[in-house]
């Protein structure tokens, strides 16, 4: 209760205060709702490539194209290893040559083995030779057949008749059959690819990621493509919640700001996760120290001081009340289920849009430009309505996963 | 007869009057001229100088000991050259006059002497060495005489080949009858002119010393040269190298001499029947590695079917146009620069194209591929640089290995890796072959050295068992270079699988088709036996 007592006698925290924090929000993060995504494919047929895409990470692990990355399971989690919305588990290198001075350690993470929302198969467009990632999909969806499968079809220009670094424009690997401009050879290998998954539960995907020095345009081509299969198969809101809403934030969207929105949707889930215990009054550190946590992580990136004061006094001007909306929830928890799903995605929704409005603030503070309280707020409402639905949800999706 | 001899010794006679009344009026001339007694001084000043050459080239050449030599077309071993020193010792002594040698019996003598002689030279311990000679060799030995005989005769004197026997006799008649002639001219002619005539018997007194020393000369070496030649004949016969009928000796060849020339031979015609079994390359890879794109860059024209998706099916022989020989597109290859290019291959050279094998197990692939690969002599596997899986060649090359392992009277193919389409490795913007994948220069050279190492680290093989290429038609490098002067040493240190797998070929089919001929015979053979049988 130290933290509640202090915010009704003085505003701020302390240093103890800060690090019960921290153990609390530590404790959210195995209840998290994570997504998991499975990737099967051959070594080296662009596995690390889709995950640097994907998230918009650099891609200084990718090899030079031909010593294998990943010897082992590999898992990439996303925005960072402490605090994760979604992961990706690399399997080991199919058809890669098992390297003796490297043994396969036993994996301790059983439950990391097992979990997997999405399949994500990926194999070079024009390499048939695809049994074990075949049998590896085979496998998987053997027990769950109904489970999404991304078929992500790579190397694109290994299938292109002509010599010079040129993609084929506009992008025209949708749909069921290819336009005249794929040239033949290349659309029987998709085809050929593609007729081995069957079933309505799989997304295909053609894509060709490639360095900039290799010369072709764009980068990562079928990059949109992909994004929308992905939606597709696992309508989760993954693209908003690792780029963010580009309407909303199109004129303050940096670097800085691309590598702040997954923390803010994790600190949004985390808080979900919080409220949504069924236990009067258990959550209420948490409750609190989300958001202020979030604001002080933003503040590191965005290299501006942070002073819980402050930060509090914004809260407040933003209609971020404690007190009224605390108890509101309380009441309507002791309705079961219902009631705490409804609680734990408003207070997610509320701490997604307070950690937008918080990057906007400390944007403009670094630009050197006194923020605007009018757009802080005409923002935090906006996210407030537009981010709670598809929060909410995720939220519920994580409690349904730990009752079963 | 007689007349026409008469009318042609008078025809000589009147044809020779000129002359000697040309000697007679000339000495006329001389003595009425008073030139006479100089030219008999300078006559006889000459005569005595030839005299004196004569005497004294006969003293010089007895100086030098003159060595006879007779052919020996058998050589001489150190027991024939005793026993011609023996003989020669004998043929010094009759020289030196010491044996004498003017009668039949005298002649008889040496000869036994000399049998005797050289027969114990051979034949130390025998108490009749003279006779320790088979019969057919003493008569070969005089019709080698005969035969030499002969040749002296016919190449040496003049005129014997058209002179009989009668003509010498009735030379020797008329040599006799001149003689007289002579004589009696000789003694006719002193009272008539006793000047001249003295002065003539002067002269022929002073010649006939000379000539008569040259002849003895002669003489004495016409008989050291009969008593060497009996010697020689004497050794032939004694050492037993008198050789029986030519014709015969031609047909001879001694057992190990037909041995020695049959195994040759049998080890020519096995070299020759070799060669009809050719080399079998076989290609293997996972699908898509460029197995026929590469067969197409190496026989140098398009024949295996190359196709976006998987489309070898069974296995297909091509012929690998052998060195120097247009390939079918007509492009001439490029000379090779490294590898020993010694000895043509003889035998043809085909290389199969297989269907890729599974990048997940390959075990039934190769089970399948199991009498290709026993039947071939290299193996070539070929490797994509797009696809960095390698765990199936690995274990594609490891069962290979355990096969061999667990057979091990065979040889093992030898294990040729070929890198495909390193033109896709990064930097994909460059291609600027040839790359010196030795000492590489720039990213592409890098990255492809690099690819090629860890391709040879991942499949286990010896890094020059390694070649990286570029298959693709318009981008061809190194196939008919690089990969053909390496593949040409594989095919020569393959050779003696290929050699093994035609003679175990060749007996397990022979053995097979005998039996079955035998076995098919059976019954006829019984048939026969049973009617014999019966007949009886």
């Amino acid at each position: 209760m130290s933290i509640l007592d202090g915010i009704w006698k003085k505003p701020g925290l302390s240093p103890t205060e800060l690090d019960e924090a921290e153990q609390a929000v530590a404790k959210l993060r195995d209840r998290l709702p994570v997504l998991t995504f499975r990737l099967v494919g051959k070594t080296q047929s662009g596995k690390t490539s889709i995950i640097h895409a994907l998230t918009g990470r650099s891609r200084e692990e990718i090899g030079d194209g031909f010593r294998p990355c990943t010897k082992n399971t590999r898992v990439y989690r996303f925005p960072s290893d402490e605090q994760y919305f979604v992961q990706f588990v690399d399997t080991p290198g199919l058809g890669d040559v098992e390297h003796t001075d490297s043994p396969v350690e036993p994996s301790g993470d059983r439950q990391l083995e097992d979990r997997c929302d999405c399949l994500v198969a990926v194999m070079k467009a024009m390499d048939p030779g695809q049994d074990a990632v075949r049998r590896a999909v085979a496998e998987a969806r053997a027990c769950e057949p109904n489970r999404p499968l991304v078929v992500v079809q790579t190397c694109l220009h290994e299938g292109y008749p002509w010599r010079d670094p040129r993609h084929i424009l506009p992008y025209p690997f949708r749909g069921e059959s290819f336009p005249a401009t794929v040239p033949s050879d290349l659309a029987r290998a998709l085809q050929l690819q593609r007729s081995w998954f069957p079933g309505s539960h799989v997304r295909f995907a053609a894509v060709d990621f490639t360095l900039p020095e290799d010369g072709y345009e764009p980068v990562l081509y079928g990059l949109e493509a992909l994004w929308d299969a992905i939606e597709e198969a696992l309508p989760w809101g993954l693209r908003e919640a690792i780029i963010g809403n580009p309407e909303l934030y199109r004129d303050f969207a940096d670097v800085r700001f691309r590598k702040a929105h997954p923390i803010v949707v994790w600190y949004a889930l985390a808080a979900g996760t919080a409220a949504a215990v069924p236990v009067p009054l258990a959550d209420l550190p948490a409750v609190i120290a989300v958001p202020l946590l979030m604001t002080k992580r933003l503040a590191a990136i965005y290299e501006q001081p942070w002073n819980s004061e402050r930060v509090l006094e914004i809260m407040g001007a933003l209609g971020f009340r404690f007190a009224t909306r605390y108890l509101a929830r309380q009441l309507t928890r002791w309705i079961p289920f219902v009631g705490s799903v409804a609680s734990a995605g408003f207070a997610a929704g509320a701490t997604y849009a307070l950690g937008a409005a918080m990057c906007r603030y400390y944007g403009d503070l670094r630009r050197g430009a006194a923020p605007d309280p009018k757009v802080l707020r005409r923002l935090y409402q906006a996210e407030l309505k537009q981010s709670r639905e598809w929060l909410r949800l995720r939220v519920r999706e994580g409690i349904l996963r730990d009752r079963a | 007869m007689k007349s026409s001899r008469l009318i042609w010794m008078i025809v000589a006679g009147v044809y020779a009057v000129p002359y000697l009344l040309l000697i007679l009026l000339g000495s006329l001339w001389l003595w009425e001229h008073g030139f006479l007694w100089q030219f008999l001084g300078g006559l006889a000043a000459l005569t005595a100088a030839a005299w004196a050459t004569i005497h004294y080239l006969r003293k010089s050449q007895l100086s030098t000991a003159e060595t006879w030599r007779f052919p020996a077309p058998y050589g001489r071993s150190p027991l024939d050259e005793r026993a011609w020193e023996t003989v020669e010792r004998l043929a010094g002594k009759v020289e030196q006059g010491e044996i004498p040698l003017d009668s039949p019996e005298a002649a008889k003598a040496l000869l036994l002497q000399l049998l005797e002689e050289v027969a114990r030279v051979y034949h130390a311990d025998s108490r009749q060495a003279m006779l320790q000679v088979p019969l057919p060799d003493v008569l070969r030995l005089l019709e080698q005489v005969t035969a030499d005989l002969r040749t002296l005769v016919s190449e040496k004197i003049p005129g014997s080949h058209v002179l009989t026997i009668g003509d010498w006799l009735r030379i020797r008649d008329w040599w006799q009858v001149s003689q007289w002639a002579w004589f009696l001219y000789r003694l006719a002619s002193i009272p008539l002119a006793p000047g001249v005539s003295l002065l003539r018997e002067l002269r022929f007194f002073l010649l006939g010393r000379a000539t008569q020393a040259s002849l003895e000369e002669a003489a004495r070496r016409l008989k050291g040269y009969a008593v060497r030649r009996a010697g020689h004949y004497a050794i032939e016969l004694y050492a037993g190298r008198i050789a029986p009928d030519d014709r015969e000796l031609g047909r001879f060849v001694s057992p190990i001499g037909r041995r020695t020339s049959d195994q040759a031979e049998s080890l020519r015609k096995a070299h020759e029947a070799a060669c009809a079994e050719p080399f079998r390359v076989l290609v293997v890879g996972q699908k898509k590695a460029g197995k026929s794109s590469l067969i197409n860059a190496l026989i140098g024209s398009h024949q295996a079917p190359v196709d976006a998706v998987p489309c070898t099916e069974g296995t297909f022989a091509y012929r690998l146009p052998k060195q120097g020989e247009p390939p079918a597109d007509g492009v001439a290859f490029r000379t090779t620069t490294a590898g020993p290019t010694a000895g043509e291959i003889a035998a043809d050279v085909y290389v199969l194209d297989t269907p890729g094998y599974g990048d997940d197990a390959p075990d039934a692939d190769f089970e399948r591929l199991l009498p290709e690969i026993r039947a071939s002599d290299v193996i070539i596997v070929v490797c994509s640089a797009r696809n960095a899986g390698r765990k199936a060649d690995r274990e594609f090359l490891a069962l290979m290995r355990r096969q061999f392992s667990q057979n091990p009277q065979e040889i093992q193919p030898v294990v040729l890796v070929v890198g495909t389409c390193l033109d896709q490795l990064r930097p994909l913007t460059e291609w600027n072959p040839p790359y010196d994948l030795e000492n590489p220069v720039g990213p592409k050279a890098t990255a492809m050295a690099v690819f090629l190492q860890t391709l040879a680290d991942d499949l286990a093989v010896p890094r020059d068992r390694v070649c990286g290429v570029s298959a693709a038609a318009d981008r061809e490098w190194n196939v008919r270079s690089g990969l053909r002067s390496l593949l040409e040493r594989a095919i020569r240190e393959a050779d003696p699988r290929r050699r093994r797998r035609h003679l175990y070929g060749y007996r397990e089919t022979s053995v097979r088709g005998k039996l079955f001929r035998q076995v098919a015979a059976l019954p006829t053979d019984l048939f026969r036996l049973v009617r014999n049988h019966l007949g009886k």
